[in-house]
C-alpha cells in the first residue's frame, strides 16, 4: 500500500526530552527537560526547546564549523554543537550524535556496535526497544552518568 | 468593590478588573486550553488541562492533553512534572515566578513585578498589557484579557516572539481549593533533581 504522507519534512523530530546528570564530585545532580524541535541532522540543523507553557527556553542552529544558542538571556556562538552542549548542560554531551540517535539511528562520526535492542556509540547505550511507540533511552555509564529520555510526538 | 450601574455595567476598564481580580480572588479555577502560535505564525499547538491558584503564589497547571504534564507552585518552589518521562524537577519559587503569568493570577505583588496599562479592547475581550519590571525575564510581555470583570485569557509573547495563549473557560474564583492540590508528590520511582 502507498506509504502513508508524512506530515512533516522528513528530518524534522518532536517531542518532550528529559536529561539527568547525576550528581559527581562537588557538582550536584541536575536536570532539565522541555519539550523540543528538532530540525536537520547533525551536520546543520535547527533545536529549539519550549516550557510546558509554551514559551521558547533555548534555540541552537549549527552548521559545519559553527554552533549558535539564543536563550531569553542572549546569544553566544561556539565552534562545535559539542562545546554548545557544554555550555547548555554544564557536561559535554554528544549532541551532534543525540541528534541522530533521535532519529532512532547511529551518529555516523563514531564506531557504533548493535544490540539486541539497539545500540553502543562512545560509551552511551541507546535503547530502541520502545522506539516504535516514540520512546527512546540513551545512557551514558561513565561518571558523571548521564540520562536521556525522549518521548517523540507521534504526529508532530 | 466595583458597584454594577443598574442598565449596563459600567464599562470595566480591564486594568481596573485585574487589580480587583488580585485584591479579591483568593482562589480560582478553570478548565483552559493553551494555544502556542510559533514566532512565523506557521505552527499552532494546542494543548488544554485545569487551573487552580490559591494566593500567594500558589498554583497548579494540570494538563491533561495531548499529554500530562503538571506545573505546581507550592509557595517555596515551582515543580514541573513530566508523566511520560518519569521526571520531575523544581526551582525556588522567586526564580521562577518573578514575572511569569503565574505571578499575574497568583502573586501579591503586581506594581512591583510588572508595568501595567490598559490596550484597546479586541477579540471580544478588554486587555491589560504587563511588561515585566525584571529586564532577565523570559517574556516580552504579558496580556491579561477580561470579558467584563471576569478573567478570561492571558497572553505571553517570549523573548523569540513565540505566542503562548492560555483561555480559561469560566474562571470560578474564591472557590474552596484542596491544599494538597498544591503541593507536590513525586511518585514512587521517580527521580527528582532540585
Amino acid at each position: 500500500c502507498a506509504q502513508p504522507p508524512r506530515a512533516v519534512a522528513p528530518d524534522v523530530v518532536a517531542g518532550r526530552l528529559a536529561v539527568q546528570v547525576d550528581a559527581f564530585n562537588e557538582a550536584p545532580a541536575r536536570s532539565f527537560s522541555a519539550a523540543f524541535e528538532l530540525q536537520g541532522n547533525a551536520e546543520r540543523g535547527q533545536l529549539q526547546l519550549t516550557s510546558p507553557l509554551g514559551t521558547v527556553l533555548a534555540r541552537a542552529q549549527w552548521m559545519p564549523g559553527q554552533a549558535l544558542l539564543q536563550t531569553s538571556q542572549g546569544e553566544s556562538r561556539d565552534s562545535s554543537l559539542d562545546a554548545l552542549s557544554e555550555r547548555m548542560l554544564g557536561e559535554p554531551m554528544p549532541l551532534a550524535a543525540l541528534i541522530e540517535w533521535l532519529h532512532g539511528r547511529p551518529w555516523p562520526g563514531a564506531p557504533v556496535q548493535r544490540l539486541a535492542d539497539g545500540f553502543e556509540q562512545m560509551g552511551w547505550r541507546i535503547d530502541l526497544s520502545r522506539y516504535g511507540d516514540g520512546v527512546l533511552l540513551a545512557q551514558r555509564s561513565q561518571q558523571p552518568a548521564i540520562g536521556v529520555r525522549a518521548r517523540l510526538d507521534q504526529n508532530p | 468593590a466595583l458597584l454594577l450601574a443598574a442598565a449596563g455595567a459600567a464599562r470595566a476598564d480591564a486594568l481596573e478588573s485585574l487589580r480587583d481580580f488580585v485584591r479579591e480572588a483568593k482562589t480560582g479555577r478553570a478548565a483552559f486550553t493553551q494555544t502556542v502560535t510559533s514566532p512565523d505564525g506557521a505552527k499552532k499547538k494546542a494543548s488544554s488541562g485545569n487551573f487552580e491558584f490559591s494566593r500567594p503564589n500558589r498554583f497548579r497547571f494540570e494538563y491533561l492533553k495531548p499529554y500530562e504534564q503538571l506545573i505546581v507552585g507550592d509557595g517555596q518552589k515551582v515543580w514541573i512534572f513530566d508523566a511520560d518521562l518519569q521526571q520531575a524537577s523544581s526551582r525556588p519559587l522567586a526564580q521562577a515566578l518573578g514575572s511569569t503569568p503565574a505571578a499575574l493570577l497568583a502573586g501579591g505583588s503586581l506594581d512591583k513585578d510588572f508595568n501595567l496599562s490598559n490596550l484597546p479592547a479586541s477579540q471580544g475581550l478588554e486587555w491589560v498589557q504587563a511588561l515585566p519590571r525584571d529586564k532577565e525575564s523570559a517574556f516580552q510581555s504579558l496580556r491579561v484579557g477580561f470579558k467584563g470583570r471576569a478573567l478570561a485569557a492571558i497572553e505571553i509573547v517570549d523573548s523569540f516572539g513565540q505566542h503562548s495563549r492560555l483561555d480559561f473557560n469560566d474562571l470560578a474564583t474564591n472557590v474552596s481549593v484542596a491544599p494538597e492540590d498544591f503541593k507536590f508528590v513525586p511518585p514512587k520511582g521517580v527521580a527528582v533533581v532540585e
